[in-house]
């Protein structure tokens, strides 16, 4: 399967109070998530990739050909819906075999298709039902079947498995993941699942109100967030406004916050006040040489650990979130210290408001 | 540049639609106002008139009245058949189209047979009390009026809510039964408003068609007491000439049917919007059977609204079949009037088969024309937003509130500026029948095309189908139901029409219906039911095949 | 697409049989000489006396007839004077007495005084201009079923006698011209005072209806004995059915006269076919099939009728209505005055 890279090239567009700017590139052969905030404009980024939106400024390649004006079926793009919009009035075969007879195969030929595709998303066996009888999960890999047999060059799921229960959700996960790199397929997946977005990407980005905020591997985003709203909206995370950053010596700077003053290691230019300190749950631990400071407010019990809260004294925007092994785990209203890594905290631009 | 290719198509779309309506509509139209210049000024005098006022007032009062107990006697049937498989459903559906079919005459006629001071009823009643008692006056008053309005205009609310409920997603009904929603809540709270729309349709086309009534209102009502204002109308244009006053009345009659339609669109806008979901709308809920304690009020039902459809044209059927001719013998079953169809009539001419035929292919080309038109249209409007569309849908409603006098006059106009011969006439008349079908075909097809969740046609376009055959090959099949309706409303309505075909029909072309007036014109009246009959016959076989197509499951 | 394919198959079937169907309109031969003779609907129907007359007209003169009826003979009037500035047809047939005032204000036909004239009587010329040629006439009367009504009603005034209470159906004169007629009929027996007479006939009435198929329907199906129809209608059944059950009721003081009456339009080419044509209206084999057909009395009075006719109202007197545009307004103003309440 011929593969291309997804680019939008200064996308600009607007709708009634909604304004969406892109400028990015989805790698060619790579799996990439975006993960949003519902109304972050995720399906609309889809739409304009497949041609059911036009954006008024900029333009959408894939690879090297400039499509921003062609109409959906003159792309080569597959996509898996959110409700997954099968043709209620045909078979699971029609269904997958539609897109082959669109485009032009005769009927025999674009049954070989559908067959073969219906066998890597193993539902042969339903062949023949209509889609009413079948369940959610059954559903998205007719789909996904029929996305795929058109032969596309960029495949783009919208939501595919938040239908589906938790189980099945997974499954269903590493069938795409699986699809995807047998195929070997550009794809682009929209959810607003983190724990999915984490473990399906080989690229992630972030929306929010239509911009998409950071993209790098899920690792990178992870622990080098570039910007406050990923780092939050990534997982839980410890946040602190800062009243005061001092420079130590290159790259080292002790920064004041209401919590307590912290050492900071940072590479790069450090931004201006106002900004806030974030610090990943798993980079605390409890100590008594720990220079952070904070009330347990919240104790939350997931099996193998305690989920903490601290409140900070003096700033009530101030959260303070690590994880702390069963044995050693803090009561609600306990004071406690906690020790971190100078290296795995981050000074982001903005305060939480 | 962006818009272009988009806009493009819509255009092209939109051309037929509209060509079709400037060409069959605008055009007749625009003919009579030349003819009918000061008009305006009889306008004042029209609306000062005690005497108009009085008539419109009363024009309103019988529609709003017939459309109250129309729809009432069609809700029941639309839940029936709607959600319910039972013997005969079927052939309910499709009977119930039947009065469509009927010549206005034969249908007066079936209605004096049944409920008529000699009919049916009376007949009963005076053999229950031994001949003793008065005939019991059914006929002949306003509640006669009605019941022939019932007769006529029920089964679209039969139809289009029973279509709009058959579609109904299961879930949001079943997520208020578990909420804790008795069934009658849950129906009021979740269906209610979601066919809130089709019921809305059909009132208002119910309340359009007995608003501009009047042949039955003349009848039936007994006298002039009961005039509507199309009978003034008929009277001025047809007997008096009177051009400037009839327009003028015309003019009053349809703004008032505009008007109408105008806080239609508005109400309508608003229910949808508001029931309007990103639901698929395709799940459709499995019919039920009727049994335990739904059995009494369904039997309550349906006997009597079949009786009100079928007892009339089962007695056209069987009048067909009577011999009162000689005095000595009376009535007698007698196969005589059927000499009508083997052409061994007095004239020695076989009509009936062409015209059977005739009929046939003219009802088909308008269904097929209607909905292909109503279909294209539908498609822009489900399509897109704005004021293009607000235009189209009044653009196709408006024939709804045009009186068909002044329309007629439109064509006697034109037909005579084009000399053509018969080809021309027959295109005429088939775009006149397409155009009177067309209001009803539109808001049936755009009803359901607008339920359809826009991904469903998205889904086609990525799969690599241009945004025609994305149409064709799946909203249209998704619509189907809705569209074999359109169809089967718009034969009828075209095998039923006689006003338009009396001009536009070139001679030599004889359809049922004009075959029908023309028998009972030369006295004929046992041939026009044997015809009739043929009629009836003919329809519901039709009806029964088309509807079996529209209802093979989704 | 396949679907598409499918109904684009079906859009083109249609338009092929529509086509043939126009195709098989237009197959006529044109070659010969052609009359285009407008008329009213029953007039070229199947059932009417057109198309026999037209096979026999070709079959004596060469000339083809080509009917255009637009619908009754009020429409066809309507039609003659919306296109005056521009005729297309040669010959009207079918407008009749009461429309006789109008046709002349129009202005749309040409004098003939056709030599066929002489065979029929005087008293039926109802047009001394003679623009309208009459072709055959009849009584306005009211029939009745004789197993139903021991006695007929013997007048007007008789009409609202008690006995006769919810029998009667008559036609609305706001939409029919029989029901114009009554009403003239009993302004003419009345005078100024026919309001009151219908005051007094509303007991009897059941229905009014707007044309008189409807009224005649109701009538036959046995909804009421008494119809307001012609006092030829008898002959029908006489005639058809071999029936004398119903029969026209003979009023004192006479019945109206409706003549019905045919001319050469305006500005026709083909004068010398029209008057050709008009003639052979008014020949014999014309004539009686004319009766036949129209169940009217010929106004050729030579030709000898079948004996069915026997059964026709031979009126005592002949009343004379007149129907002008001027008082008609006011006459359904104070008509529909009575029936107010």
């Amino acid at each position: 399967m011929k593969t291309s890279a997804l680019i939008f090239k200064s996308i600009e567009f607007r709708r009634e109070g909604f304004y969406l700017r892109a400028d990015n590139t989805f790698p060619a052969g790579k799996l990439t998530v975006i993960l949003g905030p519902s109304g972050s404009g995720k399906t609309t980024l889809l739409d304009l990739a497949a041609g059911f939106l036009k954006p008024d400024r900029g333009s959408i390649m894939e690879g090297s050909q400039d499509v921003t004006s062609l109409s959906p079926e003159k792309r080569r793009v597959g996509v898996v819906f959110q409700d997954n919009a099968l043709f209620p009035h045909l078979s699971v075969k029609d269904n997958v075999a539609f897109g082959p007879r669109a485009r032009g195969m005769g009927r025999r030929q674009a049954g070989m298709v559908a067959d073969r595709y219906l066998e890597m998303t193993r539902i042969s066996r339903y062949a023949q039902k209509k889609p009413s009888s079948l369940s959610g999960g059954e559903k998205q890999r007719v789909s996904l079947a029929r996305a795929l047999a058109i032969e596309p060059e960029i495949l783009l799921l919208d939501e595919p498995f938040s239908s589906l229960d938790a189980s099945l959700r997974r499954d269903m996960r590493n069938e795409v993941r699986r699809i995807q790199r047998e195929t070997g397929i550009t794809a682009v997946l929209v959810t607003h699942d983190q724990e999915e977005a984490l473990s399906l990407a080989d690229y992630l980005t972030v929306m929010r109100d239509g911009e998409i905020t950071q993209m790098g591997s899920p690792a990178e985003l992870w622990n080098f967030p570039d910007n406050l709203f990923t780092a939050l909206f990534l997982g839980r995370s410890t946040r602190l406004k800062i009243d005061k950053i001092s420079i130590l010596k290159s790259n080292l700077y002790s920064v004041e916050t209401a919590a307590g003053s912290i050492w900071v290691e940072q590479e790069g230019e450090i931004p201006d006040l106002p900004a806030t300190l974030i610090i990943r749950p798993e980079n605390l631990r409890v100590s008594n040489s720990g220079k952070i400071r904070g009330t347990v407010i919240e104790a939350e019990y997931s099996g193998d650990q305690w989920k903490i809260n601290l409140s900070v004294p003096g700033n009530s925007s101030d959260q303070i979130e690590f994880n702390c092994p069963d044995a050693a785990a803090p009561i609600i209203g306990d004071s406690v210290t906690l020790l971190h890594q100078p290296g795995s905290v981050r000074i982001l631009p903005g305060v939480v408001s | 540049m962006r818009y272009l290719h988009g806009k493009l198509s819509g255009a092209g779309v939109l051309l037929w639609p509209v060509l079709l309506w400037i060409a069959a509509f605008a055009l007749p139209l625009v003919s009579v106002a030349l003819k009918a210049a000061g008009s305006v000024s009889e306008l004042t005098g029209v609306i000062q008139s005690p005497y108009y006022r009085g008539v419109l007032g009363f024009s309103l009062k019988q529609a709003a009245l017939s459309t109250l107990f129309s729809v009432l006697l069609g809700l029941p049937g639309a839940y029936f058949i709607g959600r319910h498989h039972f013997p005969g459903r079927k052939i309910l559906r499709s009977i119930s189209t039947v009065p469509f079919v009927l010549p206005s005459i034969l249908a007066v006629l079936g209605f004096i047979l049944v409920f008529g001071n000699s009919g049916l009823i009376n007949y009963i009643r005076q053999s229950a009390f031994n001949g003793n008692k008065e005939p019991w006056k059914i006929l002949y008053s306003l509640r006669a009026i009605i019941l022939a309005h019932m007769f006529y205009n029920f089964p679209l609310t039969l139809r289009i809510v029973g279509d709009a409920w058959y579609s109904l997603p299961q879930s949001k009904y079943d997520a208020a039964r578990s909420l804790g929603a008795r069934p009658v809540k849950a129906f009021f709270t979740v269906d209610f408003p979601r066919l809130a729309p089709a019921i809305l349709t059909s009132m208002v086309i119910t309340f359009l068609y007995c608003f501009l009534s009047f042949a039955i209102i003349l009848v039936l009502g007994g006298g002039p007491q009961f005039t509507t204002l199309e009978v003034e109308i008929y009277r001025l244009i047809k007997y008096q000439l009177d051009f400037s006053r009839g327009s003028g009345l015309a003019i009053v009659e349809s703004i008032t049917a505009l008007g109408l339609l105008a806080v239609y669109a508005s109400i309508d806008t608003v229910l949808r919007r508001r029931t309007a979901d990103d639901e698929n709308a395709v799940k459709i809920r499995t019919p039920g059977r009727i049994s335990g304690w739904k059995t009494l009020p369904a039997l309550l039902y349906l006997i009597p609204a079949l009786f009100l459809i079928i007892a009339p044209l089962i007695s056209i059927v069987v009048y067909s079949f009577l011999n009162r001719a000689t005095r000595a013998s009376g009535l007698h079953l007698s196969l005589t009037h059927w000499r009508i169809l083997s052409g061994s009539t007095r004239v020695g001419v076989s009509v009936p088969l062409k015209a059977v035929i005739r009929t046939f292919i003219l009802g088909i080309s308008v269904a097929g024309i209607t909905t292909f038109t109503a279909a294209l249209a539908g498609w822009y409007t489900a399509h897109r937003k704005g004021s293009v569309v607000k235009l189209i849908e009044t653009m196709l409603f408006i024939p709804m509130g045009v009186s068909t006098v002044i329309l007629g006059l439109g064509y006697l106009i034109l037909t005579n500026s084009i000399p053509g011969g018969k080809a021309l006439r027959l295109a005429a008349l088939t775009a006149a029948h397409t155009i009177m079908a067309l209001p009803f075909a539109y808001r049936i097809i755009s009803g359901r095309l607008k339920l359809i969740s826009p991904r469903i046609p998205q889904a086609a376009r990525a799969s690599g189908a241009g945004p025609i055959s994305a149409f064709f090959s799946v909203e249209l099949p998704l619509a189907r139901g809705a569209i074999v309706t359109a169809a089967v409303f718009s034969m009828a309505l075209s095998a039923g029409e006689l006003n338009a075909t009396i001009i536009l029909a070139p001679s030599g072309f004889t359809t049922i219906t004009l075959a029908i007036y023309r028998l009972i014109g030369s006295y004929d009246l046992f041939g026009a039911c044997a015809l009739g009959t043929v009629l009836i016959v003919i329809s519901i076989i039709s009806f029964l095949t088309l509807d079996k197509y529209g209802e093979q499951t989704l | 697409m396949k679907p598409t394919r499918i109904f684009l198959l079906i859009e083109a079937v249609l338009l092929l049989l529509t086509h043939s169907l126009f195709a098989a309109g237009n197959t006529e031969k044109e070659q010969s000489k052609t009359l285009i003779v407008y008329c009213y609907d029953s007039f070229s129907s199947e059932w009417g006396a057109g198309p026999q007359i037209a096979e026999s007209f070709l079959k004596e003169n060469g000339i083809n007839l080509i009917y255009n009826a637009p619908g009754d003979g009020v429409t066809v009037l309507n039609q003659l004077i919306l296109e005056k500035e521009n005729p297309m047809g040669d010959v009207v047939v079918g407008l009749d007495s009461s429309l006789l005032e109008r046709t002349l204000d129009a202005e749309i036909l040409d004098t003939y005084d056709s030599p066929a004239l002489k065979n029929v009587p005087d008293e039926l010329i109802f047009d001394t201009s003679y623009h309208l040629l009459p072709y055959d006439y009849g009584h306005f009367a009211i029939c009745y079923d004789s197993e139903k009504l021991e006695v007929p009603p013997v007048s007007l005034e008789d009409l609202t006698s008690e006995k006769y209470s919810d029998s009667l159906i008559l036609m609305d004169p706001r939409t029919s011209t029989p029901g114009l007629g009554f009403l003239l009929w009993t302004e003419a027996v009345y005078g100024d005072k026919w309001p009151d007479y219908w005051q007094r006939l509303k007991p009897s009435i059941l229905t009014i209806t707007q044309g008189w198929s409807q009224g005649y329907t109701l009538f036959t199906a046995g909804e009421a004995p008494m119809v307001l129809s012609y006092g030829t209608s008898p002959v029908y059944h006489a005639e058809y059915e071999d029936s004398k059950r119903y029969r026209a009721a003979g009023f004192s003081g006479g019945n109206p006269l409706q003549v019905e009456g045919m001319g050469i339009i305006k500005g026709t080419k083909n004068r010398r076919e029209a008057e050709l044509f008009i003639d052979f209206m008014l020949g014999e084999e014309s004539q009686k099939t004319l009766a036949l057909s129209n169940i009217m009395f010929p106004a050729n009075a030579e030709v000898v009728l079948p004996e069915s006719f026997n059964t026709a109202l031979r009126p005592e007197k002949n009343i004379t209505i007149t129907n002008t545009t001027g008082n008609i307004d006011a006459m359904i103003n104070r008509w529909t005055g009575v029936f107010s309440h």
